[in-house]
């Protein structure tokens, strides 16, 4: 069977993942866990078509397991948690996670790289100190150091968790900015189909399906996501003074999953998953870029005693990047990242309600890449850790742990150490406390890149790269009265020997022949520390009003170089001041007609960026000459209104960038946008429908 | 429960132990190169040429004469056509004065406002060096860098056919069946530019890109042209036949069948010839 003719075909693609279903090992799931394998129960259950909705609370109560990998509700948890719930992600309707994120956080910054390549700043952290999680598990593959976003889509999705800096370190490498957990929805009723699409402008189209069935013993949810959005121009003014965008590069997507479980008895349960997503764009007509991801797992849960838990599972990610030349009809790698990782994990609750929790991982990480020398890299790496989670007394609950990461390329290897600490001043007042030391060892693009980017820089890897070990503390307080929700937060990251690339340079002595030759290594920072404070206020009336305002302060320091200069930053820095804020009312006129109004904003401030003026001018002092740049900041607004028809209709109608914004330069750090948008979608429960 | 613990665990060390370095390598294609080929039909040769013109500063040239007359010859031995390949010898751009100015050739580096600017219309020029003149063959129809084309004193019209197969039984049928569609069937020569001809991509960054004042064929060269910005620079190619008329009035139908390797590489070139047409 030759897959490549799926990518054109979605129904072909529905066949494509049953076959790769197939092609897995049988069995799977326990209703009653989470994708963690952890015990799991969701807040409320869905008792009328709108109750999802009109139930709209502070989410205290919805348990989360992240950050401790176990579950806690979000009142209690030690660990500073954000949630975004599937009631949030509906109401933002948001496609992909940069959408989600965007409306959802402040101190998030997706921006462009020279290529177009998309780049996440997250409260100073991006690219491989930001670790994605999809149902626990990290995915495959980079560009320009960041995951593919447009294969986290968003429909879905039961919940996702994120948790800031320090408390990651059980996570390992790429967690020291934070974890951002995304866990897929599992069937709660005997049978569900939901069907959805959404239309916008420059053609875009997302559409897709989720089927799920409950039995007895066994569970199986099936998804299938596209979509489609045309290549469009921008236009800037006069006079730029850095680099514009002037196309926005569209693409097609599709995913498709199959996530299905069996417990064949109360102790044991099984789960498998299956996925394929194909991605292309077309920058190049004759020669459109493909992206393709497979995915599969097995997850085995095991009760050993109701204080006992084993759980082991084994998790497939293979993320490739291909050129489809049309003319020559050749579909021709030039990328594969292959991961392969099991891991075993064992905890056992004391009497008193304390945890202990032991794991260990193994990962065989596979790279090919024709920009690497010798093409093909491999390197093992395992890790174990212990995790005490003590609740002294009602009101103190600590949690330590330790964790050893070994890396083969290198033998690169570390202990690192986590402490945190919850205090109940009172029963809706918490206050947290966390110290967390993060490890990075260099990956094998890092030490053995080698890209030749169209004649303008060559980027070179550095064998003798240093891990980069990063310090994060973090406090906050979390107050609940009444309808209302205060949550503060403060944190400060500081790293040693941080992996990035450097500031280009010409040497003439590598080659000769080109003796103006600029090139870009990668190098260890000196030092790089990061500091800031998130503050948010929610709130949610019986009224059926709920609103939420968020702030973010961020302080991120130009990175120094060896002699303790500041160098330039690839992309642009995280904007200081940054608000995101939700307005929602929602109101039931009948029994069949119900109606939701939202409105979402966030609010950037502006920045300076020192940079290079031409990578060739040199001051006096011999050194490149360099230009402060200003980025004007810019605020986005949508407006969304929901009309919920019988039983499992829904027809959202949205109006994002509401004030018609369009940034008179597209930087590299603008908002895409080319002015106001329609999107009129219809989102179908069926189930729902026979009720 | 064991039993079932236990097997699904077996089966899972197996998948493990098979898919280290990854799984579906059949759904991709092989990149090995399909090389050159060459035909005589009659006097006509047909052939596809690959030319690596990945090179920002050398030339490459044909010639169509020579390369006709080996085939022939081949082909009389009893050889096949395939039997005769072209070799290409670079020849460099000038980079300066060594001998008398010829009155016109000059290298300038332009700053092109492509990432701060309107774009490659959005130009000054940084400076500009007197240069020897480009040096070439004896004897020669076709040069090629990258994605300019020049012509030996020849002149060139763009067909609307997009294959040599497609193409009428010879170029006056082809002239009637343009006329008798309103095309314009005029021949174009080659023209002096100095905005074209890129020879170093290594300041493109910095938006300077030194370029080569030589006449090119502006008409030929629309068969490749390189879009900037965005960086990098994205291609768009047109597969249209065209007709080269050589100064001895012969001609011969062109088509850039591919600009990119096997593996992806841009600005190498698979032309297919029909000479003569």
């Amino acid at each position: 069977m030759n897959l490549s003719r799926l990518c054109m075909n979605p129904p072909h693609l529905l066949v494509g993942g049953l076959f790769l279903l197939q092609g897995s090992l049988s069995a799977v799931a326990d209703s009653r866990s989470d994708a963690t394998g952890l015990r799991f129960t969701t807040q409320a259950a869905a008792d009328s078509a709108y109750s999802d909705w009109e139930h709209s609370s502070l989410g205290l109560e919805n348990v989360v397991v992240t950050a401790t990998r176990t579950a806690k509700t979000l009142k209690d948890v030690p660990i500073q948690t954000r949630l975004i719930t599937a009631e949030d992600i509906e109401k933002a309707d948001a496609t992909n996670i940069q959408d989600l994120l965007e409306q959802e956080l402040p101190g998030v910054e997706f921006s462009k790289s020279y290529n177009q390549q998309t780049h996440l700043n997250f409260s100073g952290f991006g690219g491989q100190s930001l670790l994605f999680l999809l149902d626990g598990e990290r995915l495959a593959g980079e560009t320009m150091d960041d995951v593919d976003f447009t294969r986290l889509d968003m429909s879905n999705v039961e919940r996702i968790e994120i948790v800031k800096g320090a408390a990651s370190a059980l996570y390992g490498s790429n967690a020291a900015g934070g974890v951002i957990n995304i866990i897929t929805k599992r069937p709660e009723r005997k049978w569900t189909l939901n069907v959805h699409g959404r239309g916008s402008k420059h053609n875009e189209w997302r559409y897709g399906l989720n089927w799920g069935m409950h039995g007895s013993h066994i569970q199986n949810q099936l998804s299938f996501n596209g979509t489609t959005i045309d290549n469009y121009s921008f236009h800037s003014g006069p006079n730029q003074k850095a680099t514009v965008i002037s196309n926005f590069y569209g693409d097609e997507t599709y995913h498709v999953e199959d996530k299905f479980s069996w417990h064949p008895t109360s102790k044991l349960s099984f789960t498998a998953n299956a996925g394929y997503f194909f991605r292309q764009q077309v920058r190049t007509p004759t020669a459109p870029e493909r992206f393709r991801d497979f995915a599969g797992g097995l997850r085995a849960n095991y009760d050993i005693s109701d204080r006992d838990r084993l759980e082991i599972s084994y998790h497939f990610d293979q993320y490739d990047k291909s050129d489809y030349q049309k003319i020559a009809r050749l579909d021709v790698r030039d990328y594969s990242n292959v991961q392969n990782t099991t891991r075993a994990l064992y905890s056992h609750t004391s009497e008193a309600g304390n945890i202990l929790t032991l794991g260990a991982d193994y990962m065989h990480d596979y790279l090919f890449n024709k920009n690497l020398e010798g093409e093909v890299r491999e390197q093992d790496s395992f890790d174990f850790f212990a995790q005490y989670d003590w609740n002294i007394t009602d009101r103190w609950e600590v949690v330590s742990a330790l964790r050893y990461d070994y890396f083969s390329d290198g033998h690169d290897n570390r202990v690192t150490p986590k402490l945190s600490a919850r205090y109940k001043l009172q029963d809706d007042l918490s206050l947290r406390a966390s110290y967390g030391m993060g490890f990075r060892a260099p990956n094998l693009k890092e030490k053995y890149y080698n890209f030749d980017m169209a004649g303008i820089w060559i980027i070179q890897g550095n064998p003798d790269l240093k891990p980069e070990v990063s310090n994060n503390f973090n406090l906050s307080a979390d107050y609940t009265i009444e309808h209302y929700n205060f949550t503060v937060s403060g944190y400060y990251n500081r790293i040693k020997e941080r992996l990035a690339t450097g500031s280009p340079y010409v040497d003439a002595t590598i080659n000769p022949s080109l003796p103006d030759q600029l090139y870009l290594n990668y190098i260890n920072l000196k030092k790089y520390q990061t500091y800031g404070f998130d503050a948010t206020v929610q709130a949610s009336w019986s009224n059926g009003w709920a609103a939420r305002l968020s702030y973010a302060y961020i302080h991120e320091e130009f990175p120094t170089d060896d002699d303790g200069e500041s160098i330039n930053n690839q992309y642009v820095p995280a904007r200081a001041h940054s608000l995101t804020a939700r307005l929602d009312w929602f109101h039931a006129f009948t029994d069949n007609y119900a109606l939701n109004v939202s409105v979402n904003g966030r609010a950037l401030s502006g920045v300076d960026n020192l940079e290079f003026v031409d990578y060739r001018t040199k001051g006096a002092d011999g050194k490149l000459l360099r230009k402060e740049i200003h980025y004007n900041p810019y605020t986005l607004w949508k407006l969304s209104v929901v009309q919920h028809i019988g039983n499992g209709i829904r027809v959202t109608v949205a109006v994002d960038n509401l004030f018609n914004y369009k940034p008179d330069y597209y930087y590299l750090n603008a908002p895409l946008t080319d002015g106001i948008k329609l999107q009129v979608g219809v989102n179908l429960n069926v189930e729902q429908l026979f009720k | 429960m064991r039993s079932s613990f236990l097997y699904g665990m077996l089966g899972l060390s197996l998948w493990i132990c098979s898919a280290c370095s990854g799984l579906f390598e059949g759904i991709y294609d092989d990149s090995s190169s399909k090389g050159n080929h060459s035909e005589a039909q009659g006097d006509t040769i047909i052939s596809s040429v690959y030319l690596e013109a990945t090179n920002w500063a050398e030339w490459y040239y044909i010639d169509l004469h020579a390369f006709r007359d080996e085939i022939l010859a081949a082909q009389e031995a009893g050889l096949p056509g395939d039997s005769v390949s072209l070799t290409f010898t670079p020849y460099p751009v000038p980079q300066g004065l060594t001998s008398a100015w010829d009155g016109y050739s000059y290298n300038r580096t332009y700053r092109f406002r492509v990432l701060t600017g309107a774009g490659l219309s959005d130009y000054e020029v940084i400076d500009s060096t007197q240069v020897d003149t480009q040096p070439e063959p004896e004897t020669w129809d076709l040069g090629i860098h990258r994605n300019n084309v020049r012509t030996h004193n020849g002149s060139v019209l763009a067909t609307p056919y997009t294959s040599l197969s497609s193409l009428p039984a010879n170029s006056a049928a082809l002239f009637d069946a343009m006329l008798a569609a309103g095309e314009d069937t005029t021949f174009v020569a080659d023209s002096y530019n100095e905005r074209d001809v890129w020879f170093d991509s290594s300041n493109m960054i910095a938006e300077l890109i030194p370029c080569q004042g030589i006449a090119v064929s502006e008409v030929l060269s629309t068969w490749l042209k390189i879009n900037l910005p965005p960086i990098p620079p994205t291609f768009t190619h047109r597969s249209n036949v065209y007709l080269l008329r050589m100064s001895d009035g012969s001609i011969a139908a062109l088509r850039l069948a591919n600009y990119m390797s096997t593996t992806g590489v841009k600005c190498c070139l698979t032309i297919e010839i029909e000479y003569p047409y």
